[in-house]
């Protein structure tokens, strides 16, 4: 290895590696032109070692330096440099190429625009959190003598100050605090679409008009009691609300770009000339032959070449320990290099990556709404036309006793059943089980899938790949005493070279592994689905042979042994040189989960394309009482409608591939195992590694998380059910409603965060 | 109790004043990264 180490060195310190980005439309993914100039571009790049102001300073007096470099303003804070550069006069590899120079590697930022909406959208909700509980406190300061003092003891002059200074306080929250509730209902309004925020606008300006009424003009039928403090504080409850929910929308957003981010913005790709060159990632073709260092990620999927090393995939798969990748293993885009230097092929590239479908797997499942979470939409409308109602009987019934409490208990009734908790419930609890499955490996296509999950009674497994192992293990049962094992395994090596049938590939490895040659010529080689492949071979022996492998039917013997291994003969002519037998190997947590499963009180089926025999043998093993081999697709289908015929709820377990239609069919499904093209499972949930004893805590899981939803749902309901006759009576002050609001809401969140608490094998304890 | 007079107007001045230094330390982003300010002490450049 150590010679292609310095020959890509060496290829290095010749030319600029920055000069991928030196195409215009790789400069535009993370610069601006200027609005003034053609050629003036601005453009943000990531310094990671930029710690202080010190090397702020040092990169832009070096960089400034530079002719064509009209700007640069680097922060330390945010490890960002913006670089105003003339296109004409310089070109940005040369500006990174300098950084490189005193020392300090810059990254484009593609995603620049994206991180500073957020940003902005970020600090502006905290600002207007800030300004809305800084006022609060002081308008509680001056609300409170009022409540405690007797009312001989405070001047009038001084009462007067206080509503003043409340009111100056009060201000900038009904301006700049309050404005996200009032131009959404504004806008709800606008389209005749009832939102959850008109009733809240509604009591905030209510309150807030009466207030100043009573304020500068008191005496008349609205009374002098102010409501400042009741509506700063609940302005600011609500604020606390939104900025948590900003907060929790950005962390997901960066955690998806953190993984985009993943990914080398440069690669070394083998020239033709056979040098190292570096290019951007982006103009990576399938077919290049990469360099790859350990420590870094791969940028594409494809295949060793060149060097053994081994790959921590534990991002796709959620299996921390290291794959070891030989030569001629794949690898996947995302996955990082740890032991030694490769070289790979691409097979895959950008969009078409196994990493790719994950993010956008992820991405589709955080913007997917639930059915439960429909639902909750569905009673909004009238929810809030009962609001509404109850404010207009509450004004009613006080109108003529007292007009001020008229006011008072209509302000609380919108107040008390302001929707927060309601509309959380559902969302809250389904997005922290849907972050915790995915950072333990399982991904979620749709929300729906958690509900579906918690309902289930049947499962329907797949067999192969699902609870044995993709990889048989091959055994030399019987030979010929004429044919020498070399020669055999020569043989099998070399027909089954081309095949990409399982049982061929098996057989082939198990060649290779005892050193057999791959190279025999061969003549008409041939597979029948099926049944096994036919050639010619050239041996060292004798020239042309007629040779057949596979199953007894193709190979005209009698089935030798019929137990649940699977039989291949390799036939010369016809006579029968040799018997393999291949067995499943059942994957290691199967049996417990299975019993597991059944203790649970599930109905546990296998449906099998394989032959009967291996299939009974199996459910045998694993204690699953009905199996059934030898079926197809559309078998299978039917079996899954005729289950659900009886009323009952199906999940489907297969490798998400062949059994679309199935998968489809079923109420909810899952797609096992560490060879599935996500782009192509169509599986509701996906599980990534090869574990199935996941699926136990899975379905725990997913019943803890409906649990929770109704446990929210019901406290919201309990909470408006009690609060809004206490509010048409007046018992319940518009601050009291304000603080229960905010603690219903509060309390449906931290209720929801017990989700995020995941053991993924915890089930096993109780076998153990 | 006539300095109260005096004092709630300066309080209210006194929260303006507050909130302008919110304004900067939000807007340079004091409380963008709570955790790795604390760490970084820790690290060798």
């Amino acid at each position: 290895m150590v010679h292609i180490a310095m020959a890509a060195s060496q290829a290095l310190s010749g030319a600029n590696p920055w000069q991928g980005l030196d195409i215009q439309s790789e400069w535009e993914r993370f610069s601006q032109r200027d609005t003034s100039s053609s050629h003036v571009w601005t453009s943000h790049v990531w310094v990671d070692s930029m710690h202080c102001a010190a090397c702020s300073g040092r990169i832009e007096q070096t960089i400034k330096q530079l002719p064509g470099v009209l700007a640069v303003y680097a922060s330390a804070a945010s490890k960002r440099v913006r670089v105003v550069w003339d296109a004409q006069k310089i070109s940005p590899s040369q500006w990174f190429a300098n950084l490189d120079e005193i020392g300090y590697t810059a990254m484009p930022v593609n995603e620049y625009n994206a991180i500073t909406n957020r940003t902005v959208q970020q600090r502006k909700m905290l600002w207007r959190l800030v300004v809305a509980v800084f006022c609060m406190m002081q308008v509680m300061m001056y609300a409170y003598p009022t409540y405690t003092a007797d009312s001989n003891d405070m001047a009038p002059d001084m009462v007067q100050l206080m509503k003043w200074a409340s009111w100056v306080l009060t201000l900038p929250v009904m301006l700049f605090s309050a404005t996200p509730f009032l131009s959404q209902a504004w806008i709800s309004l606008k389209q005749r679409q009832l939102g959850m925020d008109v009733p809240v606008s509604l009591g905030i300006i209510t309150a807030f008009v009466m207030s100043t009424l009573a304020t500068f003009a008191p005496g008349g039928w609205w009374g002098d009691v102010v409501y400042y403090d009741s509506l700063t504080m609940f302005v600011s409850f609500l604020l606390i609300g939104r900025w948590l929910d900003v907060k929790l929308r950005n962390r997901t957003a960066g955690a998806l770009e953190n993984m985009m981010r993943r990914l080398p913005h440069a690669v070394l790709k083998k020239s033709e000339t056979g040098e190292w060159v570096q290019i951007a990632a982006s103009n990576i073709n399938v077919g290049d032959i990469l360099y790859v260092r350990p420590g870094e990620i791969f940028a594409a999927d494809g295949k060793v070449i060149v060097g053994n090393t081994s790959a921590d995939e534990s991002m796709l798969t959620g299996e921390s320990d290291p794959v070891m990748k030989p030569t001629g293993a794949q690898v996947i885009a995302g996955s990082g290099n740890l032991t030694s230097v490769i070289e790979m092929q691409v097979e895959q590239v950008g969009e078409g990556t196994q990493y790719h479908a994950l993010v956008n797997l992820m991405a589709s499942a955080s913007t997917e709404k639930p059915g439960i979470a429909l639902l909750a939409d569905k009673v909004a409308q009238p929810f809030l036309w009962g609001v509404l109602l109850a404010a207009l009987v509450a004004v009613g019934y006080w109108w003529s006793i007292d007009p001020a409490k008229a006011v008072m208990s209509a302000v609380a009734v919108l107040v008390v059943t302001c929707p927060c908790a309601l509309s959380l419930a559902t969302p809250a609890a389904m997005l922290a089980s849907a972050g915790t499955f995915a950072k333990g490996g399982v991904l979620i296509r749709r929300l729906q899938a958690i509900q579906a999950m918690s309902e289930i009674d049947t499962i329907v497994f797949d067999k192969t790949g699902t609870l044995t192992e993709n990889l048989q293990q091959v055994q030399l049962a019987e030979t010929h005493p004429d044919w020498g094992n070399t020669l055999i395994l020569d043989m099998l090596a070399s027909i089954t070279r081309d095949s990409l049938h399982p049982v061929a590939k098996a057989l082939h490895t198990y060649a290779v592994e005892q050193d057999a040659l791959t190279d025999l010529v061969m003549h008409d080689w041939q597979e029948v689905v099926g049944g096994g492949i036919s050639a010619t071979l050239d041996t060292q022996a004798e020239a042309a042979v007629a040779v057949k492998l596979g199953n007894a039917q193709f190979s005209g013997v009698m089935e030798s042994d019929i137990g649940a291994e699977r039989q291949v003969y390799l036939m010369a002519g016809n006579v029968m040189v040799a018997r393999f037998t291949l067995t499943e190997q059942v994957k290691p947590h199967a049996k417990a989960a299975i019993s597991q499963l059944i203790s649970q009180g599930l109905d546990i089926q296998l449906l099998s394309g394989d032959r009967i025999a291996p299939v009974k043998n199996l459910a045998l093993q694993l204690g699953i009482q009905s199996a059934s081999g030898l079926q197809k697709a559309e078998d299978k289908l039917q079996h899954v409608m005729l289950l659900q015929k009886q009323g009952r709820k199906v999940l489907m377990v297969g490798d998400g591939l062949n059994d679309g239609p199935v998968i489809a069919a079923a109420h909810t499904s899952i797609a096992m195992g560490t060879g599935v093209p996500l782009t192509q499972a169509q599986a509701d949930m996906v599980v990534l590694g090869n574990d199935i004893g996941v699926l136990v805590s899975l379905i725990s899981h997913c019943k803890k998380t409906i649990l929770i939803v109704k446990q929210n749902l019901l406290w919201a309901a309990l909470y408006n059910a009690a609060g809004v006759p206490l509010a048409i009576m007046g018992l319940l002050p518009a601050w009291l409603a304000g603080l229960g609001m905010a603690a219903s809401s509060l309390l449906v969140l931290l209720n929801a965060l017990r989700l995020t608490d995941w053991n993924k094998s915890g089930w096993q304890k109780g076998q153990a | 109790m006539e300095i109260a007079f005096l004092l709630i107007p300066l309080a209210v001045l006194l929260v303006f004043v507050i909130l302008g230094g919110f304004w900067w330390a939000i807007h340079t982003g004091q409380f963008e990264d709570l955790e790795e300010e604390g760490s970084r002490i820790l690290e060798q450049d």
